[in-house]
């Protein structure tokens, strides 16, 4: 009986492979014994295990019906929501880190870029002012250095005029300080560089002698903020701070720039 | 800590009545009816086979629970937890015993064709035939009929228009459960050689 009762139970799962199955439906049909068991085997598979018994059940089946009904409505969203998370919480704290890490990560790479560039903006030196130095009619660098003091430095103006430059001009001069000013590093840094090399230039204007040392250290701020070599960056930066006296104002600058950098 | 941990033991101990007051305990309590609720709603497709109604289903949550902290198993501290699981696994074990019935349900329907014998509902009525009123109509209305009739207390009107017996609601159970027995060993041992 034990055997068949498993020969059943392996059917009912379909654990039979397919010969053994077409042999025990042929056998059914033949044997008369196997054939009853089976069908008692299937009723006795319809009982439902009751765990509790009749007299307790009667009496919770009472004490409910003494009591007025609990009406059967749709569970609220919110304890919807609080089983969601309770039965999911490993997956959602899963979630919910990798989202941290992912935004920790990206507030980093951000906040570093962002930060330098900010504390840069703060660092950098100003071009002189050229407005209003000659009585006559506006020089093209008079014009450049009121289109750069402006509240916001007009660039879109400023590269008209430094395009209208065949070679160096001041207007290039005022161009790459609106560049650093907007933080756009790229374009300040190959102006910058572009005035380095026309120092001699610069040194020619009356207004501007003596201030290559500031062009050096926006230099130095343009290329900290491509993130160029820092290793590089510093010892010039460092040549440049030995040059300079500790009551110069750009010798604060300069310094702020060391601990930036480092 | 829910409302009828603390009181449970307590009501308990003051006999039948103190174990109606600890039912009462916890069909008061919120908490049970919102799992209920919940499951109610999630196992709907499954929870209608077994019950006729929601209120069948609170209550055998709630019978449940009462059994469980009856025999002392009960929650300790996490009773919202607790009725959570529990509740839930009423529901599992609704689905798994659904699935099962199911797949005997159908290799019941398809007896004839399975043992190429076209009578063999008919011999299996017969033997429910034999058997006294109550597993008669238990059986038949329960199991055979087109129309199940599941509802325990529309079995209870049944037995007591036909049978002239007043059963009560919770023991529709045991009945069909001694009725299928005693059918199971009428036909596994054929007396009348039907098969």
């Amino acid at each position: 009986m034990e055997n068949t009762s498993i020969k059943f139970q392996e059917y009912l799962d379909h654990r039979l492979s397919p010969e053994e199955e077409a042999a025990f439906k042929a056998e059914l049909q033949i044997d008369k014994k196997l054939k009853s068991k089976f069908v008692a085997f299937l009723l006795k598979k319809l009982q439902v295990q009751d765990a509790v018994d009749p007299d307790t059940r009667e009496m919770v089946s009472e004490v409910y019906r003494n009591m007025t009904p609990v009406k059967m409505s749709n569970p609220s969203k919110i304890y919807r929501l609080n089983r969601f998370a309770s039965d999911n919480w490993p997956k959602l704290a899963a979630a919910a880190s990798f989202l941290l890490v992912m935004s920790y990560l990206i507030s980093v790479y951000t906040s570093d870029a962002h930060n330098t560039g900010k504390n840069l903006n703060e660092i950098m030196l100003e071009p002189i002012s050229m407005e209003r130095a000659s009585s006559s009619d506006m020089q093209l660098y008079e014009k450049a250095s009121y289109f750069y003091f402006k509240p916001k430095p007009l660039t879109d103006s400023l590269e008209g005029l430094s395009n209208a430059c065949r070679a160096f001009c001041l207007p290039k001069y005022y161009l790459a300080h609106a560049y650093l000013k907007n933080e756009q590093y790229d374009k300040a840094n190959l102006l910058f560089e572009e005035c380095l090399k026309n120092i001699d230039y610069l040194n020619q204007i009356p207004q501007l002698q003596g201030h290559d040392q500031e062009i050096r250290l926006n230099v130095l701020i343009s290329r900290a903020g491509l993130k160029m070599n820092s290793r590089e960056i510093l010892n010039d930066l460092d040549q440049l701070i030995s040059e300079l006296q500790p009551n110069d104002d750009i010798f604060e600058r300069a310094q702020s720039l060391r601990k930036l950098l480092n | 800590m829910c409302k009828s941990c603390e009181s449970f033991k307590l009501h308990l101990m003051e006999g039948e009545l103190g174990r109606k007051k600890a039912a009462q305990g916890l069909f008061e309590e919120e908490i049970i009816q919102k799992h209920a609720r919940y499951f109610y709603w999630k196992y709907q497709r499954f929870v209608s086979l077994d019950y006729n109604s929601w209120e069948d289903f609170y209550v055998e949550v709630v019978l449940r629970i009462f059994k469980e902290k009856e025999a002392g198993r009960g929650p300790k501290d996490n009773c919202d937890g607790y009725y959570y699981k529990l509740t839930r696994n009423i529901c599992e074990e609704m689905v798994r015993s659904t699935n099962k019935s199911k797949a005997v349900q159908d290799e019941l329907s398809r007896l004839d064709e399975l043992t190429g014998d076209p009578y063999i509902i008919e011999k299996v009525k017969k033997y429910i035939n034999q058997l006294e009123c109550k597993c008669n109509r238990l059986l038949y209305h329960y199991h055979i009929e087109e129309q199940l009739v599941r509802d325990k207390k529309e079995l209870v009107n049944i037995l007591k228009d036909k049978c002239g017996k007043e059963y009560t609601i919770g023991s529709i159970p045991v009945h069909l459960s001694g009725c299928l027995n005693k059918l199971t060993e009428l036909v596994e041992n054929d007396p009348d050689h039907l098969f």
